[in-house]
This record gives C-alpha cells, structure tokens and sequence, in this order.
C-alpha cells in the first residue's frame, strides 16, 4: 500500500437488470421504462422532480454508504469528498429542457431540474446528500471519467484534502434522436473510498493511472501509452472496455502480447458509449468472491485517446454474499 | 379578504396542488401551516411551487413575492388577486 492508493469499503449498483455490485459484470440491459423505481430507492421527500440519472447516482451512493457501515458519516464533513464521472448523463434532459424552452419559453422550466443543465450539478447534489463539504469534482473524459475518478480520489486523499470519498459513474440513456447506436448507459455505480493506510479495505485496494493516445497515431504509439500503465507484472485478469475505434483496436491489439501472462476480457464498447461500463467492471471484479488476495484491473479507451487503467486488489471475503460479506483478514 | 376576492380559487383545489408539490399528505397542508418552518420547504421548492401555480391559474409571480407565500391562506389570497385581475 502506498499513497495513491485507495481503500473500497462499500458498493453499490443501480442498473437495469441487475439486482447489485455481485452482478455487476454481466453486459448492461437496455433501460425498459419502469426498471427505476425511485419511490423505493429513494424514500423521503424532494427527489421526485430531481433527473432521473440524479436519482440514480443518489440511490447508487446510499447503497455504496450503507454497505461500507456508516463510516461516511462518522467521517468529519470537511474530510468528505465526491468524484463523479458523467459523459451522457445530461443529454437527454438538456434535450427536453431545450423543447420546452421553444414550445413554451424558459419560465416554463422546473427550477428543480433546470439546474441540471451544468453537469456539475449532478455532484453537487450528491454532496447535499451526504453533507460532503471536502470538495467534489465532476469528471468529464469520455468513457475513461469513472477510472479517472479513481484516481483522483486517490490524489485527494494522499494530498489530506478528503479522508472517505464516493467515487461514482452516472449515465443516462441517449434519446432517440441523439442515439445513433444501440447501447447507451444507464444507471450508477458508487464505491466508498479511503485511503489504503488506516481505511477499511473490505473489497481490497485499488490505484488508477491515465495517459494519452494519439488517434492519429495509435498504432505506433500505443506501446509507449499502454506498458507504463499495465506495468512489468500485469494482474492475473485485464477487463479491457474497448471499441472498434483506431485507439481501441491499437489497444486490444497490444493486449494480445499478454495472452498467456494473464486473462484478457475483452468489453466491447459502442461509439456513444458511456463512463459506467469501466467503473461497473472495477465493482464487479471486486465484488467477486477470492479466498486469497488477487489482483485484477480493468482498462478503458476512448476513441478521441483518453485511456485509464485501474489496478485491483481484491481482498479475501467469504461466501456470504456482498450484502452482508465479512473480511478475512490476510 | 371579502369573500368574492377568492371566489374564482378553490381553496381545496390549492391546497392539493401546493400538498402535491410538497409531497405531502393533505391534512398536513393546513390554512396557517408556515411552509417555511411548519413543513420544510426551502426556496427551490418555494419557485417549484410558484412554478406550478403561475401555469395552473395563468398568472405571473414575481420573483420577490415567492418569499411572501408563507401560508396556504395568504397563497390563496394572492393567487385569487391575481386571477380577479386577469
């Protein structure tokens, strides 16, 4: 353990079916209507008119603090932080906020949703969840924001700036006039975090790190992007989100140089795909059943270069399910 | 108010409209309730409800008379000046 490095002490998973982090890895449901239901997510007054991708991200986080035990709010405010990944998560409510600005005119906008045109917001409200006053941070990089968040988690924390932070993916499905492609995101993904040293390791540990590949150059510089991030020793499994892009070919195609030293899942991605699929791949791996410590990572690409890799160390648990899992110390 | 200065306002169609936004029972959405400190509503909720009056009724609120929508009563008073103007 060493500074960037965090500590993941809780889960917690909305996404059309699935039932939680334990299923985290199986591929992502098209979003039916009704497969929400916030009136049981999320009791208690002054979320009805929030966006649906808030209530998402809401619900996601009052999983992932109650399954770390109530340590977020034994945590001091100030040391409370959040990093929340969103790529498509206000597309479509921008999209409906525009129509009825030219049907009806701006004073026809809810005020509890007009305020969701900043992305940021969506990170704001969460931090009005949980009293966080640390700092929140919204990660924008497309499909690579939730492993960035990570990372940025982790800097937050070696820094002293924040000592729990809800690290979180939010996505929202496309409409059907901005989608192009089938496979647009819903849903959020919430980890509680901590620093390696001293915090509550129940899931294990995990560091991320980013680089940068050149579209235009991915096959002759993908070498020198991927190898500082997979390292010398690559874990015994890599969940690789790629699409057919020229960064994501690049990339499969130099993971293939892996076959053998490890396990290489390949993640197809679509060309609107969000930033949930990386972050659900880094709960579920963790939230997989090990009787010895194991290490596993998962790694992201889009086509406009951006790549992150999170490294995992997933703690021993007994069989007892995610819910109620205890740790065995080793 | 004299009584004809609310006629066209439904006090019990106002009240279900404001106990809706305020997700609330409406037994607990009494005439004096301040919505304020009687039941929790902040200043986004106050615009949300403001919102929802101005396009029930079709009528304008001015953004300095949200703070003054204290109660059920005196939101009916206002709201029943309005429509008699329009």
């Amino acid at each position: 353990m060493s500074a960037g490095e965090l500590a993941v002490a809780g889960l917690g998973l909305v996404a059309p079916g699935v039932s939680g982090p334990e299923e985290a890895l199986t591929l992502g449901a098209e979003a039916a209507p009704g497969w929400f239901r916030a009136e049981v997510a999320l009791p208690g007054r002054g979320y009805r008119r929030l966006p649906d991708a808030c209530k998402y991200l809401l619900a996601a986080s009052r999983l992932a603090v109650g399954d770390a035990g109530g340590r977020f709010a034994a945590t001091e405010r100030n040391l409370r932080g959040a990093a929340v990944a969103v790529n498509n998560t206000g597309a479509a409510l921008l999209e409906e906020l525009d129509h009825i600005i030219m049907r009806a005119g701006a004073e026809e906008m809810s005020p509890s949703s007009s305020p969701f045109i900043a992305m940021s917001s969506f990170a704001s409200r969460l931090s009005m969840e949980h009293d966080i006053t640390g700092f929140n941070l919204t990660v924008n990089s497309p499909v690579t924001a939730g492993l960035e968040a990570l990372q940025i988690a982790a800097r937050a924390i070696a820094a002293g700036r924040a000592r729990a932070v809800l690290v979180g993916a939010v996505e929202e499905a496309l409409s059907p006039a901005q989608s192009t492609c089938p496979g647009s995101e819903a849903g959020a993904a919430v980890l509680h975090c901590e620093a390696a040293v001293g915090g509550h390791a129940r899931y294990g540990t995990c560091r991320a790190r980013s680089a940068f590949l050149d579209p235009d150059a991915a096959a002759s510089n993908v070498a020198a992007a991927l190898a500082p991030l997979v390292g010398v020793d690559p874990p015994g499994r890599i969940d690789a989100v790629l699409d057919d892009s020229a960064v994501g070919t690049a990339a499969a195609r130099w993971l293939d140089r892996l076959t053998g030293a490890c396990e290489v899942v390949l993640v197809p991605s679509s060309a609107q795909a969000g930033c949930l699929v990386p972050l659900r791949r880094v709960m579920g791996l963790f939230a997989q059943e090990h009787t010895a410590r194991t290490r596993r990572a998962v790694l992201a690409a889009s086509a406009q270069g951006t790549i992150a890799y999170a490294e995992l160390t997933v703690a021993p648990r007994r069989a007892t399910g995610v819910g109620g899992g205890d740790v065995l110390v080793v | 108010m004299p009584d004809n200065q609310t006629a066209d306002v439904n006090l019990e169609e106002l009240r279900a409209l404001i106990a809706e936004e305020l997700e609330l029972p409406l037994e607990e959405v009494t005439d004096q309730a301040d919505l304020k400190n009687d039941l929790d509503v902040d200043s986004l909720t106050a615009m949300e409800v403001a919102v929802q009056l101005e396009k029930k009724y079709r009528i304008k609120i001015d953004e300095e008379e949200i703070a003054s929508l204290t109660t059920l009563e005196i939101i009916h008073q206002l709201v029943a000046a309005k429509v008699e103007k329009t």
